[in-house]
């Protein structure tokens, strides 16, 4: 008898897509909706596991923007303190999408986020970048002058990028009650006080998602009509959540709202490309091996299967260098060192809510 | 009566220029010895033994060694019986690092040139103090504790460097860059002097600032000093280069060394 079953690949079925699969394959998970070229000029941003992903395609060659860079001199583990290197401008971890479509429009002079100098311990911090400067700044004019320079890096980079890589982090967020500006993080834990008049917690649903996402689409394919995005959902659990729910249940449900959202991007719009650096991380297959002793920090053994199954997925493994955009290119160091230990020096704000537990 | 070894490369020359112009006053103060070796021959010798200059035939051809002799009247040279060294010329920590700031970064208070990028003064500091515990040498010295070692490191190129055409220059693409704003960059190379000072004193190295008054006021050397200058033999110099300088220079230099040394006895009679 005939039935839709009958034809599928293995991979369509669980025990030998899955249960039978060898440890660390996932060549078959993902098929580039389009190649990514050498020399494509590639913007990066997300939550910190969009780390990785920068890092990992500056290891392999890749054009990767970076408008803000710093000394070569400097070592990367210094540099990488104050915020350069790791995504293609000094804009930190944009955990949201709600936040990257805001720092837009910010660059572009549509916004202009409000209490944008937050405060601790009498220094000054960028209250969309709190960790950038782990000292912050003399004055809140200084705060503002440095964030004007860093919009004109955010606007160089995208207008000159061809492809986006964009990791979705969290749909918790906390805004500004009255304008809705959106924060990276929750005023009074690196910086700036909290106070439940001004501030408020907000969970992204899957809708609102969505509909930034479009719309930062639409504002990226005015400057460039073949602009591409790669997005994925990161693998990183939750540091804590502020929903109420137990934060396992916060974590599965954050993550399936932006795994959803991702599924209906990738499908709607023929430019956007879905990689499932979520799938190859938490599978089953893995039994959580590849998650560090405290079941939340992916190791540097699931970083190499997620992006060497992206690198090579895209035949991008044994390219030569790519000059990259203002430029110099991906030093032998980092390619060495990522090499080296690919799960080394995230810099991540969200996980510093662990150190704020009563 | 100290004795003195002044160690170190191409720039000795204009400190053995200088010291003939001291020493008829100090001679009778200040017993000064001179070893030096042209870059990058000066840096195959040996800093792992207390016999500085005690030459290995695996990297020293007979020709070096020739040279060494020429230069020295000698090919070693026992350290430990001088009581203080000068080691001098020295590019660590030096031009090409801060040019890497000068060319990318305003810095808060300090340089505050129209580009593109801006450091917050932390910033800076940590970045500096970074590339100086990576890129600053100095080991084997600040191992040595007797004698008392003194640091002078390479001088800033003369002032004219700015009205020259790119194939004149060693170093051209670096200190007369577009990008640099040479108008405003004394600040920071004072900062970046201060701290440099603190790094090695805590390495227990004592580094000797080129002396203000050769200095014009945005911090490159007077053009006066790079005139008549001679070469690590002795010999006139014609080539010109920004970054050597004459025995005017280096008497300043040295007088400023014998003032840190000989507080209170080095004045000249």
């Amino acid at each position: 008898m005939e039935q839709p079953y009958r034809h599928l690949p293995p991979s369509a079925f669980w025990r030998s897509g899955v249960a039978e699969r060898k440890l660390g394959q996932f060549a078959d998970l993902y098929t580039p909706k389009f190649p990514l070229r050498r020399g494509m000029k590639i913007a990066t941003a997300g939550s910190c596991f969009a780390q990785h992903v920068g890092r990992a395609l500056r290891q392999a060659g890749c054009n990767v923007i970076d408008a803000e860079r710093a000394p070569a001199l400097v070592p990367e583990q210094v540099r990488q303190r104050y915020g350069f290197g790791l995504y293609s401008a000094r804009y930190g971890n944009i955990y949201t999408m709600r936040q990257l479509l805001q720092l837009w429009r910010e660059a572009i002079g549509r916004l202009t986020p409000a209490v944008p100098v937050w405060q601790r311990d009498g220094r000054h911090f960028d209250a969309q970048r709190p960790g950038l400067e782990p000292n912050g700044f003399d004055t809140a004019a200084d705060v503002l002058a440095h964030r004007a320079l860093h919009l004109a890096a955010v606007r160089r980079v995208f207008t000159a990028a061809e492809v986006i890589v964009f990791t979705f982090g969290l749909t918790e967020t906390w805004l500004h009650t009255a304008t809705g500006t959106v924060y990276p993080t929750c005023p009074g834990t690196i910086a700036g006080d909290y106070d439940p008049a001004i501030f408020s917690f907000h969970n992204c649903e899957y809708g609102e998602i969505c509909r930034h996402f479009s719309r930062f689409r639409d504002m990226m394919m005015a400057l460039n009509r073949q602009v591409k995005f790669i997005i994925t959902v990161s693998p990183v659990p939750l540091t804590a959540t502020a929903s109420g729910q137990h934060v396992e249940v916060a974590t599965a449900y954050s993550k399936a709202v932006l795994r959803a959202a991702c599924g209906r991007l990738s499908a709607e719009y023929d430019n956007v490309d879905y990689f499932p650096s979520y799938e190859i991380i938490t599978s089953q297959r893995n039994a959580a091996r590849y998650y560090n002793e405290g079941l939340r920090e992916v190791t540097a053994e699931g970083v190499a299967a997620a992006m060497g199954t992206f690198l090579a997925a895209h035949r991008l493994q044994d390219q030569p260098p790519q000059t990259v955009e203002d430029g110099a290119t991906s030093s032998p160091t980092e390619a060495q060192q990522f090499a080296g230990n690919p799960a080394a020096s995230l810099v991540c704000e969200e996980a510093l809510l662990e150190a704020f537990r009563r | 009566m100290k004795r003195v070894l002044i160690v170190g490369n191409s720039h000795v020359a204009a400190l053995r220029s200088g010291w003939e112009t001291l020493s008829a006053s100090l001679q009778d103060r200040v017993d000064v010895a001179f070893f030096s070796a042209p870059v990058p021959f000066f840096d195959k010798l040996g800093f792992d033994a207390p016999l500085y200059g005690d030459v290995t035939p695996n990297t020293m051809t007979h020709e070096h060694i020739e040279t060494l002799a020429k230069i020295n009247g000698h090919t070693r040279v026992d350290l430990e019986s001088f009581d203080e060294i000068l080691l001098a010329g020295m590019y660590w920590p030096g031009r090409h690092e801060i040019t890497h700031f000068l060319k990318a970064f305003a810095v808060d208070g300090l340089y505050d040139a129209e580009i593109k990028q801006r450091l917050t003064l932390t910033a800076f500091i940590e970045f500096y103090q970074a590339i100086l515990e990576h890129r600053a040498a100095g080991g084997f010295w600040s191992t040595l504790r007797r004698p008392n070692v003194t640091l002078m490191l390479s001088p800033m190129p003369v002032a004219i460097i700015r009205q020259l055409d790119a194939g004149a220059l060693l170093w051209h693409e670096a200190w007369a860059s577009p990008e640099i704003d040479m108008d405003k960059m004394r600040p920071i190379l004072d900062y970046k002097s201060t701290l440099a000072q603190t790094y090695y004193a805590s390495r227990g190295i004592d580094l000797l600032p080129q002396p203000a008054t050769t200095l014009t006021e945005i911090g490159l050397t007077k053009d006066i000093y790079c005139r008549d200058r001679l070469d690590l033999a002795g010999s006139p110099d014609h080539k010109f280069d920004a970054y050597h300088m004459n025995g005017a220079f280096g008497a300043i230099c040295l007088q400023a060394y014998f003032d840190r040394i000989m507080p209170g006895q080095a004045g000249v009679v």
